[in-house]
């Protein structure tokens, strides 16, 4: 059984020019043990996607669907209950450390506080378990970071002290929203294989959101990509990362940096998708991605794309797929 | 010759740290520890580095909002580390800066407009209302975002949205340095190579010089003139960015080439791990700093602290060796 699944997710914001639909109907489910990534690019709702599953979007927020999860769904939860999920069953790394990090405590006393709130671990057990957390991310000389402030830690290392608060707990899902985007490759190498390891060892299932598609190849075992709160495509990490079939994954892939190794040439430019995400406010009946694509047919701007199995374990919404015979 | 646009002299960033739960006295944590270099006007530095070697704190001792313990820092000459805080905001046009992260920088109650236009109301820079609102969408359309943006609040954007904001922002005065602290970190592929190709054409029309404090080394090898690399507190390594990355002269900077992930599989590679815990910046080891975690280390390098010396290749390394050996 699923671990959790989300099912035709949508999240509106109310604005004066009507409900704002970051999250547009996202199915998507993730098995004990298993690791999916949401890829896409800025501003296609991967975070209110995930800020929706954590409930954690204004009083104002409205959701649509349901997020079932350990026999309930979560978007029926009381706030009460759910804050029995959150930090505990549920860990999450945010995407911005500060907005996550209390700047008037220390470190060590917020990831003890969250022990003994959702483990009942006694003072001393909880900070022995926060300072095991710090030196397992990395933290260099925990037992001197354990009584620092946030503001005393470099940009990384307040980010391997959110995501040592989100594992604290041995959550069953973790959900780790651009969890390296402050750390250079030898620490993301660490941190990478301790989300696998948690994954591993705890049967935990893990949501993974990245921009880095090296990331992906190391950690996900499936691939979701989504375009303007919609899903575009999904499979295994493979068949994404070695055979994408969506116009717009293929942008993506093709925009991804690469280490050249010097070659002695002057640095070329970035290759760029065309164009930028259409903003939530404009009405898109057909494919989002149509005023965009260069391989668009009108009827793509008129009708919502179909489903579309390209092969085992990999589907594509897009018109011009050609489906597995 | 033409005068760098930015030069920094023997700096020293030190800050006062308790030594442990019952030390007594104080003890200093070397974050910036005698580093030295220059940018040109109109080029790219960047520096690399792994997490918590003094990149930002780096940064931010230039821009002073740290206080540099010792050292000198001039900006188009003009000596910034010197400068009452009057004649420094005067100066803040001319250098502005991206900071790593986005949510801790914009002001959570002002508009999107008004956060992008203060630099230009505050340097006279704009003229009318009009002139201004013509600015902010011209700069919210290079960075990206929908003229829209402009009536609404930070919160109502995605992470690498608000990245985008903080950019606009620092390009509105049209300054002469940006000090770019991870600024497209946050950015996913495409965005990130519409900023990075935005910044290199600004840099061709108006001389613009950027600090690009990075750990994206794909991204620094699109990007970058030069690059310094840095571990605990110093620079290990400076030069070219081609030599730097066909044939780095620096261990270090050879294990951090190493260790990037690359999507296809084809290109992954084997990562050379670095043994051992990064050292405490406040008790650095002896001689070399690297040497507790360097595969070549041998007994001189404990004894004697390698200077910068150049190479072959032009770019200079601190090592006591000549020449790396080769990769199995
Ligand atoms: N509170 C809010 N009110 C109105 N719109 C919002 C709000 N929060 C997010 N949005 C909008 O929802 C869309 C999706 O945002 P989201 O943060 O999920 O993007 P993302 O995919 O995580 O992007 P990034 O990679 O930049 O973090 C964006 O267009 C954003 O502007
Ligand atoms: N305000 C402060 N007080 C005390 N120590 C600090 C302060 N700011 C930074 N440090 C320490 O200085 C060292 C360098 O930090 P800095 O933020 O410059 O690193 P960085 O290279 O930018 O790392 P990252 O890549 O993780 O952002 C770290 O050990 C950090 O803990
Ligand atoms: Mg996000
Ligand atoms: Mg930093």
């Amino acid at each position: 059984m699923a671990l959790i699944e989300v099912d035709a997710l949508s999240t509106l914001f109310p604005s004066g020019e009507g409900d704002l639909r970051a999250v547009d109907g996202l199915s998507f489910a993730v098995q004990p043990g298993e690791t999916v990534a949401i890829v896409g690019e800025s501003g296609s709702g991967k975070s209110v996607t995930v800020m929706s599953i954590m409930r954690l979007l204004g009083a104002a927020t409205r959701h649509e669907g349901a997020v079932r999860f350990e026999g309930r769904d979560l978007l029926a939860l009381s706030e009460a209950e759910m804050r029995k999920v959150r930090g505990n069953r549920i860990g999450m790394i945010f995407q911005e450390p500060m907005t996550a990090l209390n700047p008037v405590q220390t470190i060590g006393s917020q990831i003890a506080e969250s022990l003994r709130l959702h483990r009942g671990l006694s003072r001393r057990d909880s900070r022995a378990r926060a300072l095991e957390m710090l030196s397992l991310v990395g933290i260099p000389a925990p037992e001197r970071r354990i009584d620092e402030y946030p503001h005393q830690l470099s940009g990384g290392m307040r980010q391997r002290v959110m995501i040592a608060m989100a594992l604290a707990c041995d959550p069953a899902l973790l959900i780790a929203d651009e969890p390296t985007t402050a750390l250079d490759v030898t620490v993301q190498a660490q941190i990478l294989d301790l989300i696998r390891e948690q994954a591993r060892k705890l049967g935990a299932g893990v949501i993974l959101i990245t921009h880095d598609l090296g990331v992906v190849a190391e950690l996900a075992d499936r691939v979701i990509v989504v375009y303007a709160g919609r899903k575009v495509e999904e499979g295994t990490a493979a068949e994404i990362l070695d055979r994408p079939r969506h116009p717009y994954t293929r942008g993506l892939l093709e925009a991804t940096p690469r280490l050249r190794g010097g070659g002695g040439h002057r640095a070329g430019r970035m290759t760029e998708i065309p164009g930028n995400v259409p903003g939530l406010a404009e009405i898109l009946a057909g494919c989002a991605f149509e005023p965009r694509c260069a391989h668009a047919q009108p009827c793509c701007r008129i009708e919502r794309p179909p489903e579309v199995p390209v092969a085992q374990d990999h589907l594509v919404v897009c018109r011009r797929a050609e489906p597995v015979s | 010759m033409t005068t760098p646009i930015l030069d920094v002299h023997q700096l020293r960033t030190w800050y006062p740290v308790r030594r442990g739960l019952l030390g007594r006295g104080a003890a200093w944590l070397r974050a910036v520890d005698d580093v030295t270099f220059t940018v040109m006007r109109g080029e790219t530095l960047a520096i690399v580095g792994e997490s918590g070697c003094g990149k930002s704190t780096l940064g931010r001792t230039i821009l002073r909002f740290v206080e540099p313990t010792e050292g000198n820092v001039w900006l188009d000459g003009h000596r910034i580390t010197e400068m009452s805080r009057v004649e420094l905001r005067r100066l803040r046009r001319h250098m502005q800066v991206v900071f790593q992260d986005p949510a801790s920088s914009l002001s959570p109650r002002m508009r999107v407009r008004d956060i992008i236009a203060e630099p230009l109301v505050n340097f006279g820079l704009a003229g009318d209302r009009a002139a201004v609102d013509a600015r902010v969408a011209d700069l919210l359309c290079q960075v990206g975002l929908p003229r829209s943006a402009a009536e609404r609040y930070p919160h109502e954007f995605s992470g690498g949205q608000r990245q985008r904001i903080a950019i606009a922002r620092a390009l509105a005065p049209e300054p002469d340095l940006i000090i770019c602290d991870e600024a497209v970190s946050a950015l996913d592929t495409s965005s990130k190579a519409q900023i990075v190709n935005l910044l290199s054409d600004l840099q061709q029309r108006l001389g613009l010089a950027l600090l690009f404090i990075s750990h994206d080394l794909a991204v620094v090898e699109h990007i970058a003139d030069r690059v310094a690399v840095m571990y605990l507190g110093k620079i290990v390594e400076i030069g070219e960015r081609a030599a730097l990355f066909e044939q780095p002269a620096h261990p270090y900077t050879r294990a951090l080439l190493s260790a990037v992930l690359d999507p296809s599989p084809a290109r992954r590679h084997a990562r050379i791990m670095l043994r051992g815990e990064v050292p405490s910046p406040i008790d650095p080891p002896s001689g070399c700093r690297f040497r507790t975690r360097c595969p070549y280390a041998f007994d001189r390098c404990a004894a004697e602290e390698p200077e910068l010396r150049e190479r072959p290749n032009g770019q200079s390394a601190a090592c006591h060796l000549d020449a790396l050996p080769a990769l199995s």
